[in-house]
């Protein structure tokens, strides 16, 4: 093993690396520094890591086998287990900046309910990743900070805005992460540096401390190698929390027990559905055939496919940039100098007669703080909730959510899971996207459906494409299931990686580093 | 105002007047393309004007459930320090802006 | 006629009420009034990146209690709004209230103005929270920002526009003050800041019926001053008509020091506060039971128990109002009511019953309040508890003592808090009240040999009966009860 190898990559899945700190075959200090190394070792040509938290990390790590030596930790479900946090999820006493210049410098004093639930479970944050100035944009490209590459080819974005979770696990920068998803966040740069990525039913993950892009969208995931440690992180950050008022207050299921059960419900078949508007113009054809051999994988295992329509589709896009900039505009309020982050005030002479240097000080700092693509996104926002405008946009918008929403639940009447593409192109060169927003929008009209209506939905490797002048290219597949019904998208995806090993391959551009 | 479809122009005034109310200080030239840019994107989202969403409830949030309530119980604070290190600007224990009054006709206190 | 006859004022009132929860409206930080500054603070309290509010149940319930009194609709099923605004004091960027579906709609208060009842009805009462405080330095070039009070409960209680004059808003304030006091949801200092008012002020001439412009009164702070600057107000809009002038809509600060107000911001700088339903909080639904049983456990609002003072009691207007002033004088003149043997609850009364629980109301109002207001001391911190003095009242009309040894016997209780009964045993108060020990009194006297000149006068005049009277007391070291013992020597003497 050379240096930079990591101790995680030995293990085929989280659950084996947490049993091996569990019973000391390994020590999670071990783990850590491995993990850091490799970290330092190449991440400079990434660009994963906004903050890497070494002594945090090592302190943590040596917490939990002081614990495991002590003769406790047998509950510790990710002993041990280094995982890289979005920088959009409060850490206490480790600045968080939502990928924005207007936070440099804030340190929450603070734990996100997810973060107090990972370090209560035993796993070590190594840091924080890097991702979209407030998690708008699908590129990375909005970092205020530096750009982050696809790990399978470092001229091409690793999507966004989770880009940082989703090339960190990549790269085996770190074996979990966790992302948010607000249109696709989590599933889109899953799917575009091939590893596999979920974003629960709305509720299901408490987003008590986790930076608000838009509230009702907004939906904390993990991203990791498989389904199985997908299923083992979710089943540490999931549950009820009574600190924020939209986590439902229901018994969490057992995700880990489902990714172990077969793929077939019992008694019957495993109804596939394919929505004919997800398999459209503007799909990449690779990538098409790529998802259609998956689909039938399954077939082949006795899967029923069905085809089913969801004719609202088409507006999603729209739907979805009216809702999400109305609630940024409003959730970006409290970007305003006073209380913590970056500080733009007028200088002497500055001020015109009759301004104040109070609204000029707002002005300043939050011009100066928020990126272009940020500005643009509260200018819209603020437009649609004016008060002439609200009925005709934002009400309008959530009344056609509601029909979306509809859709959905007629369409799962007649199946069990829907299966599509996860992004409609192949990992693009970075800057290649950056000049029209518009088009940037509807290059996420597959995901962003899944957000509006609140349900679960994971994306996962099913093929690579061998792209001219790249190496191969990894290509998603979506699944999505009905409300409540996280586990059944597990069962189905950790079915299909039982079947396949695509979710196994691992960027080649790194080199001999990587196992 | 339902049924009402409303110009997707966004004019370079109603850029402004938006831009003040968020409190975004925009530069001269950042005015005609804002406008262009959001002008184009309304008039993509004017499609939703052909939904029919008569008697359709508008869906403001993602869980169906009621607003749960809490105990009128007294929790853990954070440390003052710990949030007055953030500060951009402080004196002694208080946080500091410059001041509400100076060459203003705002108001003494919130608006309530 | 003159100016002020000519216009009729119309008032508005938009009153905000801090409740008294433990903790704030949407989070775990204490709400308590003061404290060091930014003592009071949590992750939510400072609008941080990531806090999310969660509703305190208490301040739904007060604000379900408030709307009851006041008779409005409880809506089953409300909105919770963010309204948005910078300020340094806010936060967020917004505040969390209500905008389409308030909690309480319609209803109205009932207080008195002068000697008739009045109504003011209401628009809306909404549950949302307060801001934090800007202190200004007068000349300086910053402000400093204290979060404590960010995120307190508040009750915006909002009137129709149908109040009349500055007395009548004066009253109403009050009337409002002395309701959530009485319902136990805020203690309505409106020199500490929980009871805050904002007048809107028009005027029409007498006899129209539309509505003139109107401007926004802001920043009344205390009950001295609502009268005043409204007044004010109305005068300089009559001012500003009768010179030729219009009235134009804006917002006007009240400077209590100076005596006057001044513009604060004109309409064309209104906020368009872009409401909007807040994603982090489903809808605020009001489970029917719960309703119910808040509804059963309402305590009774001043203006029932004036009526029940006035009705059930007797009680004149003047003492009804002063013990319903306060829900604990309520609580205490109830007790004392207790003490001195008058049945709980709405029974009616026996004319007995009704002289005694004036003779009650009157020893409390006139005698213990007196004393307390000369001592500066509040009900609460009364020396004679409401036991004592019922006891004291059931002593005098049993006939026990006589009224002037109650005025004594309540000086010592005042002073040494004894009770009543401990003083006339200690003091050997206890009136002779048995027929046969004043009978053997008087028969003492009248067949004293040296009476027998004095009992021949009285055959000729009548009038001499206070001096046989006199002598039986004193036979009786004064004990005797003087009724009776006239009585009984009334027939001795006709005897003889
Ligand atoms: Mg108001
Ligand atoms: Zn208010």
């Amino acid at each position: 093993m050379s240096t930079s190898n990591t101790l995680g990559d030995s293990f085929s899945s989280v659950a084996d690396l947490a049993k091996a700190v569990r019973s000391r075959q390994v020590s999670a200090v071990e783990v850590t520094r491995r993990q850091l190394d490799r970290i330092a070792k190449l991440d400079a040509a990434l660009g994963c890591f906004l903050a890497v938290d070494e002594r945090g990390a090592l302190a943590a790590a040596q917490a939990v086998d002081d614990q495991v030596r002590a003769g406790g930790g047998d509950d510790l479900l990710l002993a041990g287990v280094p995982i890289g946090i979005k920088d959009m999820i409060c850490t206490e006493g480790l600045a968080t900046t939502a990928g924005s210049k207007i936070l440099s410098g804030f340190v929450p004093p603070y734990d996100a309910t997810v973060v107090a639930k990972l370090r209560a479970a035993g796993a070590v944050i190594i840091g924080k990743l890097n991702m979209d100035e407030f998690a708008m944009g699908s590129s990375n490209e909005n970092s205020a900070f530096m750009p982050c590459k696809n790990p399978w080819d470092l001229t091409r974005v690793p999507g966004g805005s989770s880009g940082g979770s989703a090339a960190s696990v990549a790269a085996s920068l770190c074996p979990v992460s966790l992302g948010t998803d607000t249109g696709g966040s989590i599933r889109q740069p899953a799917a575009l540096c091939g590893v596999t990525g979920m974003k629960p039913t709305y509720g299901r993950v408490s987003r008590y401390g986790v930076i608000a892009f838009a509230s009702s969208l907004d939906q904390v995931g993990p991203l990791g190698r498989s389904a199985v440690d997908v299923a083992h992180t979710l089943q540490v950050i999931g549950g009820h929390d009574a600190h924020d008022a939209t986590s439902l207050n229901l018994p969490q299921p057992d995700y880990i027990a489902a990714t172990e059960s077969p793929l077939h419900p019992p008694g019957r078949k495993l109804r596939i559905g394919l929505p004919k508007e997800y398999f459209a113009k503007g799909l990449d054809p690779r990538i098409e055939s790529c998802v259609r051999q998956a689909i039938a994988t399954l077939e082949r295992e006795g899967a029923e496919l069905v085809e089913v329509s969801l004719p609202l589709t088409q507006h999603a896009v729209a739907i979805y940039y009216l809702v999400a900039t109305a609630e940024a505009s409003s959730n970006l309020s409290r970007y305003d100098g006073v209380r913590y982050g970056q500080r733009v005030s007028p200088r002497d002479g500055e001020l015109q007669p009759g301004q104040s240097a109070l609204v000029e000080m707002y002005k300043r700092s939050r011009a100066a703080g928020f990126g272009p693509e940020v500005r643009r996104r509260i200018m819209l926002g603020t437009y649609v909730l004016r008060s002439g405008y609200y009925d005709a946009y934002y009400r309008r918008a959530s009344q056609v959510r509601t029909l979306v929403a509809r859709d959905f639940a007629q369409a799962f009447e007649r199946c069990d899971v829907l299966m599509t593409p996860t992004s409609p192109v192949l990992p693009f060169r970075l800057g290649e996207r950056t000049s029209d927003p518009l088009a940037m929008y509807l290059a996420d009209v597959y995901t962003i459906s899944c957000n509006l209506a609140g349900l679960p939905g994971l994306s996962m490797p099913c093929g690579f494409v061998d792209e001219e002048g790249s190496g191969p290219l990894p290509v998603g597949l979506q699944i999505l299931g009905p409300t409540l019904h996280d586990e059944q998208v597990l069962r189905v995806a950790a079915a299909y990686q039982r079947l396949t090993d695509w979710h196994t391959r691992k960027p080649s551009s790194l080199g001999k580093e990587s196992v | 105002m339902s049924g009402h479809t409303p110009s997707p122009r966004i004019s370079p005034d109603e850029i402004r007047v938006t831009a003040e109310m968020a409190r975004l200080l925009l530069s001269e030239s950042d005015i005609p393309k804002l406008s262009d840019e959001l002008s184009a994107i309304l008039a993509y989202a004017n499609s939703l004007a052909e939904v029919d969403v008569t008697n359709v409830p508008p869906m403001t949030h993602a869980v169906p459930d009621h607003c749960p309530l809490r105990g009128d119980v007294v929790e853990p604070h954070i440390a003052r320090e710990a949030a007055l290190r953030n500060a951009p600007q402080r004196e002694s224990a208080y946080f500091a802006v410059p001041a509400v009054f100076a060459g203003s006709d705002e108001g003494f206190d919130s608006e309530g | 006629m003159t100016a002020a006859d000519e216009f009729e004022p119309v008032i508005g009132l938009e009153v905000h009420i801090q409740l008294s929860t433990l903790s704030k409206a949407f989070c775990g930080a204490q709400a308590a009034y003061g404290g060091p500054p930014n003592a009071h603070i949590d992750p939510y309290t400072l609008g941080l990146p990531g806090a999310l509010p969660v509703l305190n149940h208490r301040a739904v319930e007060y604000a379900i209690r408030m709307g009851l009194a006041c008779h409005c609709d409880i809506a089953l099923r409300s909105e919770l709004s963010r309204k948005h605004y910078f300020y340094p004091d806010l936060p967020k960027g917004y505040q969390i209230s209500q905008f389409d579906q308030p909690i309480c709609q319609n209803g109205f208060v009932e207080f008195i103005l002068g000697s008739e009842r009045r109504r003011v009805r209401l628009q809306r009462i909404h549950l949302e929270e307060d801001a934090g405080k800007n202190l200004h330095i007068p000349g300086g070039r910053t402000s400093l920002i204290d979060y404590n009070r960010a995120g307190v409960p508040l009750i915006e209680v909002v009137s129709l526009p149908e109040i009349t004059s500055a007395e009548e808003a004066g009253e109403y304030l009050r009337a409002l003050r002395q309701l959530v006091r009485f319902l136990g949801i805020s203690d309505g200092n409106m020199e500490e800041g929980s009871l805050r008012c904002d007048a809107n002020v028009s005027i029409r001439p007498r006899g129209s019926t539309q509505l003139g412009q109107r401007t926004e009164l802001k920043n009344i702070n205390s009950f001295k001053y609502v009268q005043k600057a409204i007044e004010h107000e109305i005068l300089r809009q009559i001012d500003v008509v009768q010179s030729g002038g219009r009235i134009i809509m804006e917002t006007r600060g009240w400077d209590a020091a100076r005596g006057t107000s001044r513009s604060q911001r004109k309409k064309e700088e209104a906020h368009d506060y872009r409401y909007l339903p807040d994603p982090d909080l489903p809808p605020l639904v009001i489970d029917s039971l719960w309703l119910e049983s808040i509804a059963a456990t309402l305590p009774a609002t001043p203006m029932q128990r004036r009526d029940q003072y006035l009705e059930r009691l007797g009680l004149s207007p003047y003492d009804a109002s002063v013990l319903t002033s306060e829900r604990e004088l309520c609580e205490f003149f109830d007790r004392v009511l207790l003490a001195a043997g008058l049945p709980p609850g709405n029974t009616a009364l026996l004319d007995a019953q009704r002289a005694r629980a004036k003779q009650s109301a009157n020893w409390l109002s006139s005698e213990l309040l007196g004393l307390l207001n000369k001592d500066n001391r509040t009900i609460t911190e009364s020396p004679v508890s409401a036991d004592a003095l019922g006891e004291l009242v059931r002593y005098i009309s049993d006939g026990i003592i006589s009224g002037k040894q109650g005025k004594d016997v309540f000086a010592k209780m005042y002073e040494s808090r004894e009770t009543p009964t401990d003083i006339i045993e200690r003091l050997g108060l206890r009136q002779i009240s048995d027929p046969e020990l004043i009978t053997a009194a008087c028969r003492k006297v009248v067949d004293d040999p040296g009476m027998q000149k004095q009992v021949e006068k009285y055959k000729q005049n009548p009038k001499l009966l206070g001096f046989f009277v006199g002598k039986a007391l004193a036979e009786t070291q004064g004990k005797a009860k003087p009724e009776l013992v006239s009585e009984i020597m009334l027939r001795l003497l006709s005897e003889k």
